[in-house]
């Protein structure tokens, strides 16, 4: 499964920025929406939208939408509604996303259905049903956003790594929607401040006991209010007068003229005869709002705004000056008052009988009422200053429509605010609102500005794949002078982006599943330590920061345990620990090191080890890390000594015609004297002198051949020769003593060089005293050969030391004119020699490095302008 | 008494081999110094009628040796090569000549006097 394809905790605040936005938009006190409890209704749908479940999303569509049946009185949400879901449902299969479906519906079929249902079937003013469309579409696209955010959230939580990001929305069509919703809110926000809000009002007529009721809203779905109104009114009629009491719903007449003229007008629609508590019992009954539509045509006209509405304010008992207010403000109060939290209405009175008959003119048959029991204007404030006595912090309202209005309306609320604060709050609420839509938009260009310099390049990309250069740079500024192609590209680049980075993603992951395949695989075990520094700012190895796995299969071990402290150092052999110790001192001067040394298996066996370390720098030079490398050497250990024997013996087979050579020599002569003195003693008898002479020439022939012998031996021998801390110093001065005596009666002179202080070499006495012995041998001989003598055959013998390298070195140089060129590259091997004959039979050299070799040192030649130098390395004693 | 010559870089070797031979009744005379022996031979008033010589002295060895020598002995004076190395006469690049013979470490002297007489004899 693809992971997220974008910062997550980016996404989530730009959807959270989203939604408080969209929020803020519709919870206003006049709603460009129809409020959250609409919102609440419909976002189950999309909810099983987005997780594709188009079956369960209609049935949910229906099911959320069915109490507005009750609630609004008709069905046509239901079919709003319905008819959105399978829209979108059947856009699934082309994979649009759920913002571009809702609004694509929104701007095709939408309209059409609300037109129809609204404005055709429940003959809702088309301003109105404009307003009905913008509440709804907004409302729908609320949803997507709120959904998208609620999915992405649940899925940042819980589905991180099983659901592919793909199906969110981006965030860039996070922003058309945001920016979509913002355009309808605005189309909702006109539109709502030239309708007509749903207000009642109660035309209380004493005479004819009536209950003349206006709205002059034109919402059917408002008639629920009415009907709750409706049942206030009756509950407040005093006791034995409902029985004569009629409802009289009225068309409201647009017109500037008095009520009566307008009921002389439209006695249409007068519906006498049925009482109000019959009305209602017959609601109760059959509770749809829509019988009551059936039953009572209530075709609903707003108010004129040049209707003039008094208002009078009444704290505390206490008439206020009154406020003449259009009706439609005065309409809207009413509504924010009924529908705010605490508010209550109560109709506490009727105005006398005779002031509709005054107004009402033809069409209304006057019935006898009960006046004794209506109160007159005056009763009626105290009624209402009597109830309002009765509450902390209430407001009463006294509505009367003009001069010759009946309608009395008082209204009773909790809210301590006064008119000017409701008028004055309402501004402020506009003004808020527009700020908002202002902020919010302003937000999402900055937005879109900061993203632009990063997304450039990917316009740059995606501006023309066929040009470079120059020719794409101007293709991508194009695209990003044009902002609907700069969203258009966006989109696509980041979608591109998103695509290679999944891509490399999963490389990635390829590549990692490979490399440790391999490192667990691997021959040996890779390990990371720490690097720390000590209280003089000097790195030292710090504890494992990474062992692989395969330390299991080689050496037993859990990498648990390996990477436990003092692991490592209870595992390397006591013998070699020094060694090793000595060696990982010097990591950090050399930078990386090579180790062999013995290394104890979890089943307890020692094992030879090859060890590898490398010094890895930071940025700044500075030691970050050590990365190391151990692996079973046992088998190559032994192979290397089996071969090392075996090169010996290759050697000693290479020097096998020499050695032939030289023993024959010996035994020829040796043959020949005892022939010479057989025939001797054949013919007469040998004098004593000359069979001693022939004796001494056998024993010294015999001697010679034995010397040869025991020369050779050495190459047979095993190299584990005990190495000791020597003096080099003392091993020269030794040399030096026992020869310079003999090389001096040659007329060859020793010359030494030591530096001041005194190191140990490690090696073995013996053996370098005979080297040395061998290279002044040479000297000598080479000086012999040039005829050269004093002053100028000098032999310099010196000592060098270089302590960094753990090294030191005894350097025999002589200016005898150097070694042939001829032999410089085999001068080593045995029976070599460029000395005169009876000088030597070519084994000094030979000799001399392979026990150099068996030291662990080495042993060099050179030519110098003057001389040949022979340079002899040791390592350094660690007592040095 | 014309003598033939011996050399080699090994003293003791050409002091007993000219023993050998002489206890044979074939008179010869011992060097050790190629650039001595060469002297000689080109000086001698008689024809050598043999050169032992030793192919490998220092410095003076294989087949630049024989051609050294070559320059100053007769074409019938046997020349009788001998190498501590298992080489040839082919290998060292001389041209077949019945009067040179190569001789191995160590050599049998009888062999060597029954080279010299029958050779000697043809």
């Amino acid at each position: 499964m693809a992971e997220f394809r974008r910062s997550p905790a980016m996404t989530l605040v730009i959807r959270i920025m989203v939604v408080i936005a969209a929020t803020g938009l519709s919870i206003q006190p006049i709603p460009v929406a129809f409020g959250l409890d609409f919102i609440a209704g419909i976002i189950l749908p999309f909810a099983f939208i987005r997780t594709r479940q188009p079956v369960w999303a209609i049935i949910a569509a229906v099911a959320t939408a069915g109490p507005t049946l009750w609630l609004w009185g008709h069905p046509y949400f239901i079919v709003i509604l319905t008819a959105e879901i399978l829209f979108i449902v059947a856009l699934m299969k082309f994979r649009i996303n759920l913002l571009y479906s809702t609004l694509l519906y929104w701007l095709t079929l939408g309209p059409l259905i609300v037109f129809a249902c609204y404005h055709i079937v429940l003959d809702t003013s088309l301003t109105s049903t404009v307003a009905v469309y913008a509440k709804q579409a907004i409302n729908s696209i609320y949803a997507v956003l709120l959904v998208d955010f609620g999915y992405f959230v649940y899925v940042a939580v819980f589905a991180r790594n099983r659901v592919n990001q793909n199906v969110f929305l981006s965030d860039s069509i996070q922003t058309a929607g945001l920016l979509i919703f913002t355009t309808f809110g605005l189309v909702a926000i006109l539109v709502s401040s030239r309708e007509r809000e749903h207000a009642v009002i109660f035309n209380a007529t004493a005479n004819a006991q009536r209950a003349a009721v206006l709205l002059e809203s034109d919402l059917n779905f408002h008639a629920d209010r009415f009907v709750w109104l409706a049942r206030r009114a009756c509950a407040l009629e005093p006791e034995g007068s409902i029985e004569g009491t009629e409802l009289c719903i009225m068309r409201s007449v647009h017109s500037s003229e008095s009520d009566g003229e307008y009921l002389a007008r439209s006695p249409a629609n007068i519906h006498e005869g049925e009482t109000l508590r019959r009305l209602l019992d017959d609601e109760a009954k059959a509770n749809p709002p829509t019988k009551i539509r059936d039953r009572s045509p209530l075709h609903y006209r707003p108010l004129s705004s040049n209707q003039q509405i008094h208002l009078v304010p009444v704290q505390q008992g206490r008439a206020m000056p009154e406020y003449a207010v259009p009706a439609t403000s005065a309409s809207a109060l009413l509504r924010q008052l009924e529908t705010s939290k605490g508010v209550d209405i109560h109709i506490v009175g009727r105005q006398p009988e005779g002031s509709f008959i005054q107004t009402a003119g033809e069409g209304l048959t006057a019935r006898p009422a009960t006046a004794t029991r209506i109160p007159g204007r005056e009763q009626l404030l105290e009624n209402s200053k009597t109830l309002v006595s009765a509450w902390e912090k209430a407001q009463l309202l006294t509505i009367v429509n003009g001069p010759h209005s009946a309608y009395s309306i008082i209204v009773a609320s909790p809210l301590a605010k006064s008119i000017e604060d409701y008028f004055q709050s309402v501004t402020k609420m506009l003004l808020a609102t527009l700020a908002a839509i202002v902020m919010g938009t302003a937000v999402m260009y900055i937005w879109t500005l900061i993203i632009r310099n990063e997304l450039s390049s990917l316009i740059y990309f995606a501006a023309d794949k066929s040009s470079t250069g120059p020719n794409r740079i101007v293709a991508s500024q194009k695209l990003l002078r044009s902002p609907l192609a700069e969203v258009r590209n966006l989109v696509s680049s980041f979608q591109s982006m998103m695509d290679e980075l999944a891509r490399q993603n999963d490389a990635i992951n390829r590549l990692r599943q490979h490399y440790e395949k391999i490192i667990s695989r691997a021959p040996g075990v890779l390990f990371t330590l720490r690097v720390l520094v000590d209280d003089a700012g000097q790195p030292r190895i710090g504890p494992c920061t990474y062992m692989s796995i395969s330390i299991q299969e080689h050496f037993g071990y859990s990498v648990a345990e390996a990477r436990m402290s003092h692991w490592w150092k209870a595992s390397v052999h006591p013998d070699d620990w020094r060694k090793v110790e000595d060696e990982m001192g010097r990591l950090f001067d050399a930078g990386r090191t090579t180790l062999q040394y013995r290394f104890r298996k979890a089943d307890g066996r020692y094992r030879w080890v090859y060890s590898e370390l490398s010094v890895a720098y930071d940025d700044s030079i500075r030691p970050s890390e050590i990365i190391g490398f151990l692996s079973d050497h046992q088998d190559a250990h032994e192979a290397a000594q089996r071969f090392s024997q075996s090169e010996r013996l290759a050697s000693l087979g290479q020097m096998a015609s020499g050695m032939a050579h030289e023993l024959a020599q010996p035994l020829n002569i040796i043959g020949m004297t005892a022939q010479n003195v057989r025939m001797r003693l054949n013919g007469a008898a040998a004098e004593k002198e000359y069979l001693s002479s022939k004796i001494n020439r056998i024993i010294e022939q015999v001697e010679r051949a034995g010397k040869i012998i025991r020369n050779l031996r050495i190459f047979g021998k095993s190299a584990n020769i005990p190495l000791l801390p020597i003096s080099g110093l003392k091993v020269v001065n030794a040399v030096i003593l026992s020869m310079e005596d003999h090389l001096g009666k040659q007329g060859i002179k020793l010359e030494l060089r030591t530096p001041s202080e005194h190191i140990l070499l490690l090696g073995d006495e013996t053996m370098v005293e005979q080297i040395l012995v061998n290279l002044i041998n040479n000297a000598r001989d080479a000086y012999d050969s040039a005829q050269i003598g004093v002053p100028k055959a000098i032999v310099r013998i010196e000592l060098r030391y270089i302590v960094a390298e753990r090294k030191g070195m005894i350097v025999v140089e002589d200016d005898a004119g150097g070694i042939d060129s001829g032999i410089m590259s085999n001068m080593f091997n045995p029976f070599v020699s460029s000395k005169p004959p009876g000088k030597g039979m070519g084994l000094g050299l030979a000799l001399s490095k392979v026990m150099a070799s068996d030291m662990g040192g080495d042993l060099v030649a050179e030519n110098t302008p003057t001389g040949a130098r022979f340079t002899l390395t040791l390592s350094l004693s660690e007592e040095t | 008494m014309s003598k033939g010559v011996i050399l080699d870089d090994e003293a003791s070797f050409v002091e007993e081999l000219q023993e050998y031979l002489t206890l044979r009744g074939v008179a010869c005379i011992g060097m050790t110094d190629p650039l001595e022996a060469h002297d000689y031979l080109r000086g001698a008033d008689y024809v050598v009628p043999f050169v032992i010589l030793d192919l490998k002295m220092p410095g003076f060895a294989g087949r630049e040796a024989v051609m050294f020598i070559r320059e100053v002995i007769s074409e019938s004076t046997l020349l009788a090569l001998v190498s501590g190395d298992r080489e040839s006469i082919a290998a060292l690049g001389l041209s077949p000549n019945c009067s040179t013979r190569l001789f191995h470490k160590p050599i049998d002297p009888e062999a060597l006097v029954n080279y010299l007489t029958s050779a000697g004899k043809e």
